[in-house]
């Protein structure tokens, strides 16, 4: 029988084309990636099916594990002002460079006793003790001790100063006791403030529904 | 002037091997991919009642429409229909947060198409009202999801209320399998 002969060909590609792609998917990684900032108080965020993006400006957030509350706001000016407003009223005076590094905290749970010491500490030290802070001290009955009162107070009284209406959003880890969540609704109601929102990862809503 | 040997004037290929290049970019691709956070978090939204209103235009919440849920420890619901005047004729169920015959969804839905279907009712107060009362040992979880199965649900008309004493002994005796 005569043989077929098959011509032999190059095993090797032009590469090129691949090339291209891999750097043009690397380059929208690269611009979509935000990277998350360090977070002194870890929270797994229970789910829902609600769909609605949590805005990014003019927001207190709450941050709940266990019996600790943190708190964040944006704004440096604001969050400035705020802690000198803190000062006066609990006797604890800060130098500007205190009040610059507070104003790029962050989340923070410092009480106003430890806030100093957490603002004067290393760059490199200041992580690992925001972490260990016990949070905003909260008090059930006597209000007028209640730091995480005050400090709502004061960031709304800047926000609205500045005409900007400022949303609280409550962010809890998803084994925070229920009397925790029911004290901080209950400072924010003391306030005024009946509105507020529950921030949740997304999951898929249930499609097999009657009616 | 001198020239540059290059071999006898053949032409050396400009091509170059970029299987190293493409490995690299797809190593960094899958470095980006999973780093991104593509999902922002989501917020849900809730309004208590004002606590500092005067109470005339409350409305008392009708026995017929109203279904109790009571957040307990592990994850448990403890249910009842109407608000619990009576504690003592009131039947207390349980429920889990799944979605089976055991889940609180079926009983919200069956909540919601008896009173739709309640001909006592008037038209318009033909939709069901749900009492959330978490207790001290339920977690912070339960309250979301519970909130959540509200807006699945869709019922509109629920509130966060604290767990009253009678209450409390009222899920004491409920037996859980």
């Amino acid at each position: 029988m005569p043989k077929v002969k098959i011509p032999r060909k190059s095993t090797t590609i032009d590469m090129t084309a691949m090339c291209d792609v891999a750097f043009l998917l690397l380059t929208f990684f690269m611009l979509t990636t935000k990277f998350k900032p360090p977070e002194p108080l870890q929270v797994d965020t229970p789910s829902s099916t609600v769909s609605m993006p949590k805005p990014d400006k003019n927001m207190i957030v709450l941050t709940m594990r266990d019996n600790r509350v943190f708190l964040d706001v944006d704004q440096q000016q604001i969050r400035k002002e705020a802690l000198r407003m803190m000062g006066e009223k609990y006797n604890v005076s800060f130098t500007p460079e205190e009040m610059q590094v507070f104003s790029n905290l962050g989340t923070f749970g410092a009480p106003m006793a430890n806030m100093k010491q957490l603002l004067s500490a290393g760059v490199s030290e200041r992580d690992a003790l925001a972490m260990q802070m016990p949070g905003i001290p909260r008090d059930t009955v006597n209000f007028d001790k209640c730091e995480l009162f005050d400090w709502l107070i004061f960031i709304r009284q800047l926000k609205q100063s500045n005409q900007n209406e400022v949303k609280v959003a409550i962010k809890g880890d998803v084994n925070t006791p229920y009397p925790v969540v029911q004290n901080v609704i209950a400072i924010l109601q003391k306030q005024n403030i009946n509105q507020f929102s529950f921030v949740t990862n997304l999951e898929a809503k249930p499609t097999n529904l009657k009616n | 002037m001198a020239e540059i040997n290059t071999g006898g004037g053949k032409k050396v290929s400009t091509r170059i091997d970029l299987t190293p290049m493409v490995d690299l970019g797809f190593l960094l691709v899958t470095f980006f991919m999973v780093t991104t956070t593509f999902s922002k978090p989501n917020v849900m939204e809730l309004a208590m009642p004002d606590k500092n209103k005067d109470k005339k235009d409350e409305q008392a919440v009708k026995e017929s429409r109203a279904i109790t849920l009571i957040l307990g420890e592990k994850d448990r619901i403890y249910y009842y229909h109407g608000t619990g005047q009576d504690p003592e004729h009131t039947k207390v169920e349980t429920a889990y947060f799944t979605s089976g015959d055991k889940g609180i969804r079926k009983v919200l839905l069956d909540q919601k198409e008896s009173v739709y279907n309640n001909t006592k009712l008037d038209v318009k107060e033909r939709s069901a009202i749900v009492l959330i009362k978490p207790d001290e040992k339920c977690r912070y979880k339960n309250v979301v999801d519970i909130l959540d199965e509200m807006k699945i649900c869709d019922i509109q008309i629920y509130a966060i209320v604290d767990l009253s004493a009678p209450e409390k002994e009222m899920i004491k005796g409920v037996v859980t399998e």
